[in-house]
Formats: C-alpha cells, structure tokens, sequence
C-alpha cells in the first residue's frame, strides 16, 4: 500500500458472550487496556482513536452508542485526541482499522487505535425505524418477514441446487470450526460439536439450521497500529498490514444483500461483488497474487458464507471450499489452510462492530505463534480476513509477519 | 355491515390493478431502462445522469420465477405482524423486467427452484376498520412454464 509502512504492535480483547451488566463503553476500555498492555504503551502515546459505532442505538446505550468515539476517549481519561465513529454494520471492524491505518500511513499519527464493542446479543436484527415512506429495512420486515438467515438460507438453497453442495458439507463446516472454538478461552461457545448434533439441530430457514448459522452476542476488540519504523520500540513481532479495504456492491450485481428488498439484476455483472470488489483491492495492494496467504478468518456467519467466501477470496471456481473440505485441508489447527482458528463468528457469536477488530486479533496472535491450545501447526507467515455485512459492507485485511 | 378498506402495509409499495391483480410500484429510468425497486428518486446506474426528470413511476407486470426459497420457521417478530402463526415460505423472485425482488411465497405446497410465479396479495392482519394486506407470488396459474 502507499504510504509508509504500518504495523500492528498490540490487540487486546473482551471475551464473547452475553454480558447485560457491562456496557459496551467499559467492554471497549477493557479491550483497549488489553491492547496497551500487549505494546507495553501508555494510553497517553496513542495519538488518535478510530472506534465502531452500534448499529442499535435506540434500544441500547443510546446516543453515545453510536458516538462511541468520544464515549470511550473520556472512559479513558480524556486525552484531547481525535476520536472518530464509523458505521458499517459487520465491516465496522475493519473499517476502525483502515482509517487508523490511513492516519499512520500518510504521517499524520504515529501511533493510532481502532476499536469496537457491541451488544448485539438476543436474536434477530430487526429494523431500527418504523419509516414505510424511506427505511427499506423495514419495509423487508414487514411485508416480507424476511430475517437476516432467510436471506442466506436462500443464497445456500441456490448453491447446493447450482454446485452440489451438500447438507454434510454444511454441518461440517461447524464441526470443524467448533474444533478451534473449544480451545479458545475467549469464545462464547467453547465445546466441539459433532455432524450428528449439527445435523439434528433444528432448521432456522431451511436449509439452514440452527448449529450452521452464528449466533448474535457482545464482545469488544481493540488493535493498536504504529508506523513501522518505531514499532520496535513496543514489539518484538510486529505484524505488517500489507492491505486493508473496505468495499460496497457494484451496480448490477444480483445479490440481494439483506435487508434489500430488490435488486437490478444487470447482464454479466458478478454476484457477490462486494466481496470480490474487497479481495481485488487487497490483493492488488498487497502485491499478493490472489489466494496466496497462509490463514484466513472466514466470516462463518453462516456455513453458506464460510463457502462461498472461502471461494471468493481463494479466487477459485464456485465449489472449490466444497472439494477443500472433504479433503480435510480446512481444518483450523492442522489443515492445509487453516480457516477460522480463532472458532470463528460460529463460535464467537456476533457482536456486529467488532467481529472484524476480532479477526484481525486472532491473525495477530497467531502469526506471533502466541494463540495457545487453538495454534496452527502450519509455519504461517501471512494471513487474511474478511467480514460480510448488511447491504453489501464487505471489509477485510492482509496482515505479514515483519520480523 | 361495511367492508373494511384494504390497505398495503406499505404505501406505494404495490397496487391492485383494474383487473384485480396486484401489481409491485418501481421506478425506471427513460435514458438507460435501469429498473429500481422500492420506488427511488434517482437512476441508480453509476453511469447514468441523476436528473429527477428521467425517472418516472411503472408497474411491474406481475410475473416471474423462483430463483430460491426458504422457510421462515420460527416467525419473524414485530413489526412483522401476521394473523397466522404458522410458518411461512420466503422467496426471492427474478421478475420479468430484470428485478430480484424479496416476498412472501403462498399456495405452493413444494417450492422448486425455477417455479414460474405470479404476484397476488395477502391479507396479514385487521383491525377496527381496515385490513393490512401484503404482495405475495404464488404458482402461476395460466399454465405458462
């Protein structure tokens, strides 16, 4: 990418779950003590904060929900910094880390802190407004009765009819993410769970059922990125961030990104352009060719999107992740390509804003080969991951051991 | 005893024609034929001007086929309010215009991928003195495959 280089020098998390007692601001400042704590900085070197805002603001938390920025600075101890809100539903993570990235880049900050919390914890999302003249989301809801998983059970239906794709295939995609979950003492679900339990797990939206699809949940994150030239100064393993992007659907794409209620649908335009348009930016300013790293953080949101961005961001043919997965190359610990060793959003459950901030820790830890019982066997020395979202948010990052 | 008045449970957002059928409102543009659904103000093609005056109100011609369907097993809750508690079929449809459009499936006892469908309108729920009435696609019934 342009600009001078930008490493990550420390993460810090706040576990997942479901935590009614804590709000999201006190979630992030635990999150972001952590992160200081991994740099050995003082809250003081921090020279401008990045911070998701929460989708559901009117039901939780409020006004400083949304204005999370400035929330957490003064549950800090306020600092005089910069503090900007980004929205941008499952890719806010990733957004927070551009926008401090852009800020080290370019010399504006030396030291900068993307940072997201969110108690997106008890069951579906649901619209925000009840506006039939303008909220297209609650249009959906109401004349449709659409969920956020009838969405994606309609993209998996529509795969296994067009590739094949199996209901084995599904379930294992649980199976072995959850192998990786049980190891991770920050994950909301920390046990493995077989083919047959998925299997007999209820149906949600069919084909979908409830063991194949992620939970909602609260967790916070946090990622503290310096130039590179005086990282060393607080790591010993800096990770580089060899690209970072956000990216939005192009016109004509059919997909119909929940909570659209239509799309038009023009003549060869790609589905999932979204992602694609994401994975076209990364790779290219990564100089990486397509496909070529050595980990990935899927989003699993669904086993359909495990697999269908699995094949989107390998650049391969539709149904790749399929032959991967009978092949076993997809284990989280010791595939052949390790996704998803953090557990995933499966075993996380999602809290919306930070499940990109999330991801990028987990690549962190493991790169540095410090993540414990759920370490990847395999010598890894560049990792990506990618968020999907409402509307077509699409976000993710290649980070590289710099060391 | 009065009829009570039908009402879509979005304004604007479909309409039941003279003939009785029920027709989805959308917007198209005159300069490029770009079709957007619900109603927009602007040409949503990147390359096309964003002049109000190119955009004007068309009714879709209320036929289509199932691109994929799902059930809504456990309902989904308000402001989604239906009379039944039933589960219920969620389709997406590719219409004859070139739209995907999101809806109701009714009085198909087993979807198919590819099914030719048509729009109708169903009735969610009452009150004192008007009824809140939903688009749905149901099989087509004039044969056509």
């Amino acid at each position: 990418m342009k600009g001078r280089p930008v490493a990550i020098v420390g993460v810090g998390l706040h576990p997942w779950g479901v935590f009614p007692d804590r709000s999201m601001t006190e979630m992030a400042v635990q999150a972001i003590s952590d992160a200081l704590e991994d740099a050995r900085m003082n809250w003081r070197e921090v020279d401008g904060l990045f911070a998701g805002s929460y989708l559901w603001a009117s039901r939780r938390e409020g006004l400083f929900a949304m204005l999370s920025g400035l929330s957490i600075t003064s549950a800090m101890g306020g600092a005089g910094i910069p503090a900007v809100s980004c929205a941008g539903a499952s890719a806010t993570g990733q957004m927070t880390l551009r926008e401090a990235y852009m800020a080290v880049a370019c010399g504006q900050h030396d030291v900068a802190l993307a940072v997201a919390s969110d108690k997106s914890a008890g069951g579906f999302f649901q619209p925000l407004s009840s506006d039939a003249e303008f909220d297209q989301d609650y249009m959906r809801w109401v004349g449709a009765g659409a969920t956020g998983p009838a969405y994606w059970a309609m993209e998996c239906r529509r795969r296994m009819h067009e590739l094949g794709t199996t209901e084995d295939d599904l379930a294992m995609v649980k199976v072995i993410t959850s192998k990786a979950a049980a190891l991770n003492p920050s994950a909301r679900y920390r046990r493995v769970f077989t083919r047959e339990e998925v299997l007999n797990s209820p149906c949600v939206c069919p084909p979908l059922r409830l063991l194949e699809i992620c939970a909602t949940g609260d967790g916070a994150a946090a990622v503290l990125l310096c130039a590179l030239e005086r990282a060393y100064q607080y790591t010993d393993k800096p990770v580089i961030v060899d690209a970072v992007a956000v990216a939005t659907p192009s016109f004509g794409d059919p997909t119909l990104w929940p909570p659209r209620l239509g799309v038009w649908r023009r003549p060869g335009a790609p589905s999932l352009s979204a992602a694609g348009n994401c994975l076209r930016a990364l790779y290219e300013a990564s100089g990486r060719a397509p496909g070529s790293v050595d980990i990935i953080e899927a989003p699993d949101n669904s086993s359909w999107h495990y697999l269908a961005y699995l094949d989107a961001i390998l650049c391969a043919e539709d149904g790749y992740a399929e032959k991967l997965l009978r092949l076993g190359a997809l284990d989280p610990l010791d595939g052949e390509l390790p996704v998803c060793p953090s557990g995933g959003i499966g075993g996380f459950s999602e809290a919306v804003a930070a499940q990109g901030l999330l991801q990028v820790y987990e690549l962190t830890k493991q790169l540095r080969r410090e993540a414990g019982a759920r370490q990847v066997k395999k010598e890894a020395k560049s990792a990506l991951s990618m968020t999907y979202g409402y509307a077509g948010a699409n976000a993710g990052c290649i980070v590289s051991k710099g060391w | 005893m009065t009829a009570k008045r039908r009402e879509p449970v979005v304004q604007g957002i479909f309409s039941w024609a003279p003939d009785g059928g029920v027709r989805l409102l959308a917007s198209k543009c005159d300069v490029c034929s770009t079709i957007m659904f619900p109603r927009a103000a602007f040409c949503s093609n990147p390359d096309c001007q964003k002049r109000r005056e190119n955009v004007h109100a068309v009714e879709l011609t209320a036929k289509g086929t199932l691109w994929s369907w799902t059930v809504q097993v456990y309902r989904a809750p308000p402001p989604f309010l239906s009379e039944s508690p039933d589960p219920y079929v969620v389709g997406m449809v590719d219409t004859e215009e070139g739209l995907r459009v999101v809806g109701l499936i009714v009085e198909a006892a087993r979807p198919e991928i590819g099914m030719p469908l048509e729009l109708t309108a169903v009735r969610l729920h009452e009150d004192e003195d008007r009824e809140s009435w939903t688009w749905a696609w149901r099989p087509r019934r004039d044969g056509a495959i």
